[in-house]
């Protein structure tokens, strides 16, 4: 039977040496979808996904077993994501959001609608979700993410994000409405 | 979960990332076990040679310490005149116990158990930081 992420940290703490390699190899392609996705294509997610593994090994000893691994992985894939981010200012400017963080569309459309059956044919043909999520800033793309691709709960969103539950939905509601529109207009 | 968004969502294509870069990242954690064991050893390397070097002096300070507590001439009262001792055994065990050095005892100890400990850590990092990663 499969080992579970606790148990292989408990063993690679014990002196088991191969148990962090199972572990990282079990959630390297996750963190890397996530990352590849998250920050701009000049930004190197080798180089993230790789530190994120070492803040991991590094801070082994402080995850609580309690705790559900991934959650704490991606908290530390995505803060490392930011980080380089900041560092080569990636985060400043996005088509829809203004000075404030906030944005115009979302005052001005509901959210009930559901999508055109075309968009979701021609979806599965073009790179339509790949060119969309570069499209919207990275706060409303990281809970898009992890909600649809890595299935996360909205709770679980608000620990990796570390933010209180409303403001998750409330950035899931947004992006969701910007999408929405930008699918509209194209 | 909105469905619609989830159907978008499942045409994403995962992506695989390269297989160097797991063995980068192993590569990396050994390199930084490797500095870690380098300055350890090299601490270490240095409280050896320090604790070796401290032995010397803190050694003949306890041997002077015996000298001058006494505790030779009480010693030597129980190997020449052992019998005449013996019927005073429990106040000559005391006498004998109160000259005992235990403060230049404990340092030349202490000293010892530093060599010995720096020794063996210096000894146990030795390996990882002088293995070769290509």
């Amino acid at each position: 039977m499969e080992k579970t992420d606790s148990e292989l940290i408990a063993d690679y703490l014990n002196g088991d040496e191969k148990s962090f390699e199972i572990l990282m190899n079990r959630h390297m392609k996750a963190v890397y979808n996530f990352v590849f996705r998250l920050v701009p294509k000049n930004i190197d997610v080798d180089d993230i996904v790789s530190e994120t593994f070492f803040k991991v090994w590094k801070n082994l000893k402080k995850y609580h077993a309690g705790e559900k691994f991934t959650t704490w992985l991606f908290t530390i894939a995505r803060n490392t994501a930011y980080d380089k981010m900041r560092k080569k200012s990636a985060l400043a400017f996005f088509n829809f959001d203004t000075d404030d963080g906030n944005n115009f569309l979302t005052d001005t459309l509901a959210d009930a609608e559901p999508l055109p059956p075309e968009i979701l044919e021609q979806a599965e043909n073009k790179k339509i979700v790949e060119n969309l999520l570069e499209r919207i800033s990275p706060d409303y793309r990281e809970v898009l993410l992890l909600h649809y691709v890595h299935e996360f709960t909205f709770e679980e969103i608000g620990k990796i994000l570390n933010k209180p539950l409303d403001t998750v939905k409330s950035q899931h509601r947004r992006a969701l409405i910007i999408l929405r529109k930008i699918l509209k207009k194209s | 979960m909105n469905k619609d968004f989830q159907t978008l969502f499942n045409t994403l294509k995962p992506l695989a990332p390269k297989k160097e870069l797991s063995l980068g990242v192993l590569l990396r954690i050994r390199r930084y076990e490797q500095r870690v064991a380098r300055i350890k050893f090299v601490l270490l390397s240095a409280s050896s040679f320090i604790s070796g070097i401290a032995l010397v002096p803190v050694v003949s300070y306890a041997v002077s310490g015996f000298a001058s507590s006494g505790f030779y001439e009480y010693l030597s009262l129980l190997y020449s005149d052992g019998i005449a001792v013996l019927p005073y055994w429990e106040e000559f065990a005391l006498t004998l116990a109160e000259a005992v050095p235990v403060f230049e005892i404990s340092l030349v100890l202490a000293v010892m158990y530093a060599l010995l400990e720096s020794i063996k850590l210096a000894i146990k990092n030795m390996p990882m930081a002088f293995y070769k990663y290509n």
